[in-house]
């Protein structure tokens, strides 16, 4: 991820919604960091992480922000979808309250950001389900390194997470089923109706992450967010990004600059 | 969601309402350590300093529209209010508008903009330069000659064909002597509280013709006859201004200014652990200083809560929790402001223009655009300057092809009895003969001497601004009431962290993740 760069990279704002402690932070972490931290506290200390996702013909610079709790008591400030050309959905496969809840976030962004954004709903946790006849298009790569019991968000003991092998038996099988309470197939429903990609991914193993965000860095329309814009145009929101990457100061650089422009 | 209860009864610090002052002390006091709970009964973010969409703005005019203020003593009132019905073009777009409730600009060098960097807040804001200051003067030739462009720098002033050479070498001297260490100066010895026309006439032989543009549209004085070491001091530092961003002394908040700053700070509260609550659920009711501090409850929380300390603007709080200051003089005025918000698709030929600068049009590769942000005074006899604050497209505050422009005046508390747009109509007339929406109120701030002290060194009070100069001192001034606020909860010692202090760590870790 960290090669040279010969084309410009494209900055994408992507925000992360979805209910308290379904692993949105995790997710991040894992994306930008590599990293799972089973302790994740609420929030993750910083205003939004960056990583870079590089395609075929392009780099995407995603900006990632995450909800810092604001989300809590319904008090996400409009800045926070402000710009946004991405968003991340995430619910708990094994809460089904916590898709009900994403799709609430869905209809949200719907009213308040940019009417191109590029939503993605995410079923996270699906390292505590074994059944990999419901996620046909992953490869059965579940490990499970940690023993350890899950942060304190999810009800699973330590014992059901050591028996999440790489091929399941039929009595795990069920527990699994027992746990899992939002079937693939109806969230994917859900997903293909609204116009949002799917994935079932896991913050823990790391399964699918990656995948979310290449997905997303390749459906962007980057014509309405490349550095030559084009001059007419009839969305607002489009209008005023560029003038934002044209125009904007930046006040922390303290330049003595003649002129206004940044870089 | 809704039901959902806090973590905690206890925090350090509770916080009521969302304003810029506010805003700035809850996410100081976060970065600082303590445990914020951050409240604001209203259900967007901003209070004071909200940018509001069209549908909020028609909610906010509504509670507003008595044709007299409430008596209360010490906080911001608005009375007055009324708008023209949504077309049904606007009423679809109602959203894509944020309409300032504080319409400011914000000098370069200043509180604010030294919080913004300090705070890292400046990374999620964005700002851009004001693009020009302009200043009406009726003639009877076309009605785009009364518009006259003020030169914002020094290089503006020499290539302004308009101003003789004499004249130039007057302003010039005039603008050393306000950036230099006037205080001493034997030019100024004895005549600090002369009216500055005067003073401009009297010590440096500036014409009338001049004067003005100096008074309103560099000094940003609502009077002709403000006295001059006050607005010297204000000269020099928006002189000082100049060239640290651009050739403006000023720079223009991004989608709807003020209200998007205050929402970028309680953001950097939350990112340290603040917690926030909005709308009906965070309605505080029964405040009471108790030995430990305070103690209120709030409707999403079913046990009272406590805290060492209570940050409010004196809306929030009881008159109970007050007191008169001990500095009041009880017989200061309020000052009473009209206000008007107007959106349209035409404004004057002359504010869009750029200038003409041949050497910045060489190296910007981007087409030339045009200006669509500007200041416009409008001087009145024996009465305030109109100020008029024109945002475009390019503000991301209001779709393509549109203009949000603001207009106020300081008013005598007399003249209450007419409608602000009694007052402010005319001039809009001036800029746009065709507006698409209208509104207006009045809104009366207490004089800073004038202001209650609270009655508990537990609850930290924020005062309103008190002056005239709300466009170009209002954001300051706020940044101001935090860092006060902060240090009131903190207590100055050199063993406590500063206001937005940096760890040495963080120092170092500064730039990861950042490798633009």
């Amino acid at each position: 991820m960290s090669e040279e760069t010969p084309i410009k990279a494209v900055q994408v704002k992507l925000v992360l919604l979805g209910e308290a402690a379904v692993g949105k932070s995790s997710l991040v972490l894992r994306f930008c960091q590599g990293d799972f931290n089973e302790n994740t506290s609420p929030t993750i200390g910083a205003a939004f992480l960056t990583q870079k996702c590089r395609l075929e013909n392009r780099i995407v610079k995603f900006e990632i922000w995450d909800t810092a709790g604001q989300e809590r008591f319904h008090s996400l400030a409009p800045m926070y979808y402000r710009n946004a050309q991405a968003a991340v959905v995430v619910y708990d496969i094994t809460k089904a309250a916590s898709l009900e809840k994403a799709k609430a976030w869905v209809k949200e962004l719907q009213r308040q950001a940019n009417a191109n954004i590029v939503i993605a709903l995410v079923g996270n946790k699906v390292d505590l389900v074994s059944d990999s006849t419901t996620k046909p298009t992953e490869p059965t790569k579940v490990k499970t390194e940690e023993n350890e019991e899950e942060t304190e968000d999810n009800e699973v003991d330590a014992e059901e997470g050591e028996e999440e092998e790489t091929t399941p038996s039929p009595a795990e099988e069920n527990t699994s089923d027992d746990i899992r309470q939002v079937p693939t197939a109806e969230a994917e429903a859900y997903a293909k109706e609204s116009g949002l990609l799917f994935f079932e991914a896991s913050a823990k193993t790391g399964h699918n992450v990656g995948e979310i965000f290449t997905e997303i860095a390749k459906t962007i329309p980057f014509d309405t967010i490349s550095p030559k814009p084009t001059t007419t145009s009839s969305g607002n929101n489009r209008r005023s990004t560029n003038n934002n990457e044209n125009n904007n100061v930046n006040l922390g650089d303290n330049q003595q600059a003649k002129k206004g422009g940044c870089c | 969601m809704s039901n959902q209860e806090l973590e905690s009864d206890h925090y350090d610090v509770i916080v009521i309402g969302t304003g810029l002052a506010e805003s700035i002390a809850a996410s100081s006091l976060a970065k600082a350590g303590k445990t914020v709970l951050h409240l604001d009964p209203n259900e967007y973010y901003g209070g004071e300093q909200a940018s509001l969409t069209l549908d909020e703005l028609i909610y906010w005019s509504n509670q507003y529209t008595s044709s007299t203020p409430s008596s209360s003593k010490s906080n911001t009132k608005y009375h007055g209010s009324s708008i023209t019905p949504l077309s049904k073009e606007l009423a679809q777009d109602k959203r894509r508008y944020s309409i300032s409730l504080f319409p400011s600009i914000l000098p370069s060098r200043g509180y604010l903009i030294d919080t913004l960097i300090k705070s890292d807040v400046s990374k999620y804001v964005s700002f851009r330069v004001l693009d020009q200051i302009a200043l009406y003067s009726q003639t009877d030739n076309h009605v785009e000659e009364n518009f006259k462009r003020v030169p914002g720098s020094k290089e503006e002033i020499f290539k302004d064909k308009s101003i003789s050479l004499m004249d130039k070498r007057k302003l010039m001297k005039f603008l050393l002597f306000a950036t230099g260490e006037f205080e001493n100066d034997d030019i100024l010895k004895g005549k600090e509280s002369q009216p500055l026309n005067q003073f401009l006439q009297e010590s440096f032989s500036i014409p009338s013709s001049l004067s003005n543009s100096i008074i309103y549209a560099i000094s940003h004085c609502s009077t002709a006859d403000e006295p001059t070491l006050e607005a010297l001091k204000r000269t020099r530092r928006y002189l000082k201004s100049i060239g640290r961003y651009g050739n403006s002394a000023f720079l223009i908040g991004q989608y709807g200014g003020a209200g998007e700053v205050a929402q970028g700070f309680c953001r950097a509260c939350a990112v340290f652990g603040g917690t926030y609550v909005l709308g009906a659920n965070a309605k505080p009711t029964n405040i009471e200083i108790t030995p430990q501090g305070v103690s209120l409850d709030i409707p999403c929380h079913p046990r009272r809560i406590t805290a060492s300390h209570l940050i409010a603007s004196p809306n929030h709080l009881t008159p109970t929790l007050l007191t008169d200051s001990p500095l009041s003089s009880g017989q200061a005025e309020d000052f009473v402001m009209a206000h008007g918000i107007a959106i349209t698709k035409t404004i004057p030929d002359i504010l869009r223009r750029k200038m003409s600068n041949p050497e910045e049009i060489s190296s910007n590769e981007e087409e030339v655009e045009n200006d669509d942000t500007a200041i416009v005074l409008f001087p009145r006899n024996d009465q305030d300057v109109v100020k008029c604050y024109i945002n475009g497209e390019g503000t991301g505050s209001c779709p393509t092809g549109q203009y949000i422009i603001y207009l106020s005046t300081c008013v005598p508390s007399s003249s209450w009895e007419s409608a602000p747009s009694d007052i402010l109509k005319p001039y809009l007339e001036k800029i746009t003969s065709e507006p698409i929406f209208e509104g207006y109120y009045y809104s009366s701030r207490p004089s800073s001497d004038s202001t209650l002290s609270s009655i508990s060194d537990s609850i930290v009070k924020l005062k309103p601004y008190g002056g005239k100069e709300l466009l170009t001192e209002g954001l300051d001034w706020e940044a101001q009431q935090g860092e006060e606020a902060f240090y009131a909860v903190m207590g100055r010692s050199e063993c406590v962290k500063g206001f937005f202090e940096k760890d040495i760590s963080e120092e170092e870790e500064m730039g990861i993740g950042e490798d633009d």
